[in-house]
């Protein structure tokens, strides 16, 4: 009795077919769209995983250069880059309290950093190559203190020149930003897409209901009524429609991650499947079913207020 | 209950169909309406279950200005209307539990009392073993009776009946006519369109007579009146 009681109340007056063309293509759509927006939020996941990686790696280094050339273009001898490097790291830890570490680059490392550009089989001992010292503090220095680090190294040699980085990495919050902002603008056109295809789709429905709803109506039956039946229609078709789409989603970027682990590149995070990364992506089709059901909702009411 | 007062009608601005129609109708009154095909009738029906409003004039009904009321209360005042169409306009996808039960949904009924209502309904038009039918595969005749059933299982306080007998035969059309009696006896004003003259004959009820738009109210026919004093 029970469940004939819960069946007349599921009961649709309106006859809303799984079968009709229009249905089958919104439904599609909306398969497609949430796919994309799940891949979207992914595709940011991973940029902004890769910016704080980078961040990381370099929060608080500042590399030192002492060239392998003076002031007046004279090549030095490497006895006194030595003496210089030697002078520069008294000077720093004698003056410099945040200073964590100060690491020397060997002419051996300096030389496998131009390699690639000089090839492997230079002569290292025939090439001037400069003094490399990775300073680490405990945060990246402010300007301020950068000037006064630049100070003390300039006491010592004032060839020598300060990199903290910085321009590297507005560049590259400024790029992790245009990307962030393309896969915004792509979820938005999702979910706007997605919106227009089912208010297209709920007036296709009025028209061709139009004469089983003058009848509604003539019953008695309020637009929240008529109303109703169609946004729970569409609720379900949707809600239905975004979980396969968020799913196909998952297992491209599923697949996406293991390919992307495999090339085992240092540059490219692994893709974090934490907690918060499953619930962005639950949060996909609950956040599309929820803007179509207002949709809906909207686009029927505002089509039947204009019916006598 | 229901007052016309130089009520004209036209369609998208063209002639009018209705033109200055006044008469009243009393709670608890029968009427026919006839006329020839083209008269207005149907213009006269729609706007009586408020499908059109007044292109002039003045429809009162229920003690409301039908132009003069919101929307969401016409709504209202249409659930007080039972109306059988004369194509029946079922719902072909509902089965004739679910189309009779219809209008008891839509006020809001509840579960339970909807079920006794409409089996009692469908038992007494005879169509208790046709419930879970749907209306394609009922007869003409069974159709119409599911429709009067969805028009009176409300207990309208006017029910409109549009040819409501013309598919049925002779037994089972008295037997929904005395259903109309009835009901219009528990005090549901009805008015039934027909171009059944034996019908006007044999219910001593007053006629609205239609013809070219215009309307006059004319006593029952003589053999009424006379069938009556009988």
């Amino acid at each position: 009795m029970l469940d004939t009681m819960k069946r007349k109340q599921r009961l649709q007056d309106l006859p809303f077919g799984k079968e009709d063309v229009g249905t089958r293509f919104v439904t599609l759509v909306i398969v497609m769209m949430t796919a994309l927006a799940t891949l979207a939020l992914g595709g940011a996941e991973v940029i902004i995983s890769m910016r704080s990686n980078w961040v990381d790696a370099i929060r608080g280094q500042v590399t030192i250069e002492i060239p392998a050339t003076d002031q007046n273009g004279n090549i030095r001898n490497p006895e006194t880059l030595d003496a210089l490097a030697h002078d520069m790291e008294a000077g720093l830890k004698a003056n410099a309290a945040d200073l964590k570490a100060f690491q020397r680059l060997s002419r051996e490392q300096v030389h496998d950093l131009i390699a690639p550009w000089l090839g492997q089989d230079m002569a290292q001992d025939d090439l001037p190559l400069p003094v490399l010292i990775g300073l680490s503090f405990e945060d990246t220095p402010m300007p301020a203190r950068i000037g006064q680090i630049t100070a003390q190294i300039h006491k010592t040699d004032p060839a020598a020149s300060v990199e903290t980085h910085q321009s590297w990495l507005d560049d590259l919050r400024r790029f992790s930003g245009v990307l962030l902002m393309a896969s915004a603008f792509m979820a938005f056109a999702v979910v706007a897409c997605c919106i227009l295809c089912v208010s297209g789709a709920v007036n296709a429905q009025l028209a061709s209901h139009q004469a089983d709803i003058d009848l509604l109506h003539l019953m008695g039956a309020t637009d929240d009524y008529i109303g109703s039946q169609f946004v729970r229609v569409v609720a379900i078709d949707v809600g239905r429609a975004a979980l396969i789409g968020t799913l196909t989603g998952v297992i491209f970027l599923k697949a996406g991650g293991m390919i992307a682990g495999g090339l085992q590149a240092a540059t490219i995070p692994a893709f974090s499947w934490n907690p918060g990364t499953w619930l962005s992506f639950a949060a996909i089709p609950a956040v599309v079913t929820c803007l179509c059901f207002v949709a809906a909702r909207a686009t029927v009411l505002r089509s039947l207020e204009k019916m006598p | 209950m229901i007052r016309f007062e130089n009520v004209g009608l036209r369609y998208h601005g063209g002639p009018e169909v209705l033109t200055d129609i006044t008469f009243t109708l009393d709670q608890g009154s029968y009427h026919f309406l006839h006329g020839p095909s083209g008269s207005g009738k149907t213009s006269l029906m729609k706007l009586l279950y408020l499908s059109h409003l007044p292109t002039r004039g003045l429809v009162g009904m229920f003690g409301h200005d039908v132009s003069a009321v919101e929307r969401g209360q016409r709504m209202l005042m249409r659930q007080r209307i039972g109306v059988v169409f004369q194509d029946f306009r079922l719902l072909p996808h509902l089965s004739a539990f679910d189309n009779v039960a219809l209008p008891l949904r839509i006020a809001g009924r509840k579960p339970g009392e909807v079920r006794n209502a409409v089996r009692e309904i469908l038992e007494w038009v005879g169509l208790a073993d046709h419930m879970k039918s749907s209306p394609t595969f009922l007869s003409g005749g069974q159709q119409q009776r599911v429709a009067i059933a969805r028009a009176v299982i409300g207990k309208p306080k006017l029910l409109l009946a549009d040819e409501p007998t013309g598919n049925l035969d002779d037994t089972i059309g008295y037997r929904i006519m005395s259903l109309f009696e009835q009901l219009n006896k528990m005090g549901t004003t009805i008015v039934i369109a027909t171009h059944n003259q034996q019908m006007m004959d044999h219910f001593n009820h007053p006629r609205l007579s239609l013809d070219k738009g215009h309307l006059q109210v004319l006593p029952p026919t003589s053999k009424a009146q006379l069938m009556a004093a009988r």
